[in-house]
């Protein structure tokens, strides 16, 4: 039961630049979730809480203590792998017992605790067998196990579930979100899976090559999303950009102007844009999400100077929700329709842009417009 | 109805040439894997008779079984000279040579196999370097190398040499089963508290068993058969070992051949068991489970 403290920490291999400028204050009992695309230094930035990894600059503090120095066997930490690595020449007892007989538990103790974990994890008729007879969801089982009998300060999990079948993956998700709440411990967990980040963590980092994009909880982030990247990586489908430029008329109303359609900024979203008034006559990127455009025909209401016309490529229908592919000219724009929506292959539909929810970014540094 | 009949009949019309193929198949495979066992079993046996019989049976008849089984000739050679002795000495020097061996090339190749330095590459193509070198190339500097440190007629003598040229070969086999072991078993032995030691010794070292059952078996069998280099560096009888000991049954007139086949076998034997043993780790796919797949 520790915090997390990542001061300035940068990691270079030679030339390369892993991780850039990293600043994470994690609290004790947190469950943070590191997520980016593969190359994010996302792997690197765990590692080196680790200690597998040396960090070149900066402090990394565990509780009070600093342990840049600190070899891994002395920071109490407990590390699952995407791949498992489960000791292949031990059946699953000793797998788990391992670490507490290098530090010297007793017998008894080690006895209890294993169990202990393996009934947690419902594992108790496997404690014999070694690692090539279990299934890919036993051997994950095994390797928290393998983590929780040590009750270290802090879990670390690198992509444990990237490994499982899409099924299993969903089932261990809320296993492991149960597993924290029961063990109150910090976990900080990798994944490049934003589905994982948004389920699981209390909080989320955002990475892109090496820098830390965005820190916060997984809904702050879905809705006020710093720059482009975070916006396009959070959120499934994920978020459509269109390149506009604004308008302001007579009446001092604003507007989204594209060949496809032209939609009025709604006066809230107005003043909550306060650089709105530098974009005039310029060009933005115009950011909508799927699940905020609507099919007019069912949304009878819907403001009509945020509705137009727009052929309809693909219609993909799913059960819960139909997503449909709009053709606006020079690029495509999914939406995610209710399922009661008529609309075909290669169809003109009235869709309707809830404006209100709409996201404003910088074309030069696709930061979001303040 | 009939379709599906149609269909049934021909399922059976492309099934029975099929199933009659693989019958010829088994039996063409199995034909040739006891072929090749007789061609291997067969000196062993011719071996094992022989050393049953004297020698004016083995003259009259070489191929026929022997007129009568007892170990004499068994008990004869262990007692005769010093064959207890030398096979003493034979067992000594090959497992000390090949515990040696074992310790300092795994070693060797965990760190070329592991471990990020700069002259990684360098010291490990000076290792295979040593695989193209014949060792017997070297036996004037290493008679004088084993003169100067006083090593002369002492086992150790024969020790270092057989472990010296077993590395190079040793350090390349296991180096490349170093290699295929995932970083992450290293990282998570260093986590759950292991030394590098102990990250070595009882985590890597049990996972790469196959290899050093394979560097055991490739350099036991040469050690334990070697006639040059005891030749060469042992003068004392109670020091000799087997290949060289048995040279008492060359007489200069006059070769006991029953009891040199008797010798021969029970000189076999270490090696019999030794494949026995050892083949089972040839086999087994350790790493299997470690990580998915």
């Amino acid at each position: 039961m520790a915090k997390v403290v990542l001061e300035n920490v940068t990691k270079r291999f030679g030339d390369v630049v892993a991780v850039k400028d990293a600043n994470i204050d994690i609290p004790d009992r947190e469950f943070v979730v590191l997520v980016g695309p593969s190359g994010c230094g996302k792997s690197t930035t765990l590692r080196m809480v680790a200690g597998l990894e040396e960090v070149t600059e900066g402090n990394i503090y565990i509780g009070d203590t600093l342990v840049n120095d600190i070899p891994p066997k002395d920071r109490d930490i407990a590390m699952v792998f995407q791949n498992y690595a489960l000791y292949p020449h031990m059946d699953v007892y000793n797998n788990m017992a391992f670490g507490l007989k290098l530090r010297k538990f007793p017998k008894d103790e080690i006895d209890r605790r294993v169990k202990e974990a393996a009934r947690i994890l419902g594992i108790e008729n496997l404690l014999h067998r070694k690692p090539k007879e279990l299934s890919g969801g036993q051997r994950q089982r095994v390797a928290v196990g393998r983590a929780i009998v040590r009750e270290p300060k802090v879990f670390l999990m690198d992509e444990p579930l990237s490994n499982l079948d899409a099924k299993l993956r969903v089932q261990m998700r809320a296993e492991l979100s149960k597993l924290h709440n029961r063990l109150q411990t910090t976990i900080i967990y990798v994944t490049h899976d934003q589905v994982e980040a948004m389920t699981m963590g209390d909080r989320i980092v955002v990475m892109k090559d090496g820098v830390i994009q965005q820190i916060g909880a997984p809904l702050e982030i879905y809705h006020k999303p710093k720059n482009i990247f975070v916006a396009g990586f959070i959120g499934s489908p994920a978020m459509n950009f269109v390149e506009v430029v604004i308008r302001k008329d007579e009446q001092g109303r604003y507007w989204v102007e594209h060949e496809a359609f032209k939609l009025r900024i709604p006066d809230e979203k107005v003043r909550e844009l306060q650089d709105l008034p530098k974009y005039v006559d310029k060009k933005a990127v115009f950011g909508i999400r799927p699940e905020n455009i609507e099919d007019a025909a069912i949304v009878p209401d819907g403001r009509e100077d945020a509705t137009f016309v727009a052929n309809v490529d693909v219609v993909e229908p799913m059960g819960a929700e139909i997503f449909a592919y709009l053709n606006l000219g020079d690029q495509s724009v999914v939406a995610r329709f209710d399922p009661a929506s008529t609309v075909q292959d290669g169809q003109q539909v009235r869709v309707y842009f809830q404006m209100e929810k709409m996201y404003l970014f910088d074309p030069e540094t696709e930061e979001a417009v303040a | 109805m009939a379709t599906r009949l149609d269909l049934a009949a021909e399922r059976k019309a492309t099934v029975a040439p099929r199933r009659w193929r693989a019958a010829v198949g088994k039996v063409l495979i199995y034909g040739g894997l006891t072929l090749l066992a007789l061609i291997f079993v067969y000196p062993l046996f011719l071996m094992v008779i022989t050393a049953f019989k004297s020698t004016r049976e083995i003259f009259l008849d070489p191929f026929g079984l022997p007129s009568r089984w007892s170990l004499e000739p068994f008990i004869t050679v262990w007692r005769r000279a010093n064959f207890s002795t030398y096979f003493r000495n034979s067992v000594l020097v090959t497992a000390a040579s090949t515990v040696l061996v074992l310790t300092c090339s795994s070693l060797a190749a965990y760190a070329l196999g592991r471990y990020r330095f700069r002259l990684n590459n360098a010291l490990y193509i000076f290792f295979l370097a040593g695989i193209m070198i014949p060792i017997r190339l070297g036996v004037l500097p290493l008679f004088l190398l084993m003169r100067n440190l006083n090593l002369l007629d002492t086992h150790w003598s024969l020790i270092l040499t057989y472990a010296a040229s077993g590395m190079p070969m040793s350090v390349f086999l296991l180096t490349g089963f170093f290699r295929t072991l995932p970083r992450e078993l290293e990282y998570a032995a260093r986590i759950d508290g292991c030394s590098e030691f102990q990250t070595f010794f009882r985590v890597m070292l049990p996972l790469v068993r196959p290899g050093l059952a394979t560097v055991t078996i490739v350099n036991f069998v040469p050690w334990w058969n070697d006639f040059f280099f005891p030749l060469l560096f042992i003068q004392s009888d109670e020091l000799k070992t087997i290949p060289l000991g048995m040279t008492i049954f060359f007489g200069q007139y006059m070769t006991d051949w029953g009891l040199l086949f008797a010798g021969m076998l029970i000189a076999s034997l270490p090696l019999l068991l030794l494949y026995l043993v050892m083949s089972r780790q040839f086999i087994e796919g350790l790493t299997a489970g470690a990580v998915k797949g």
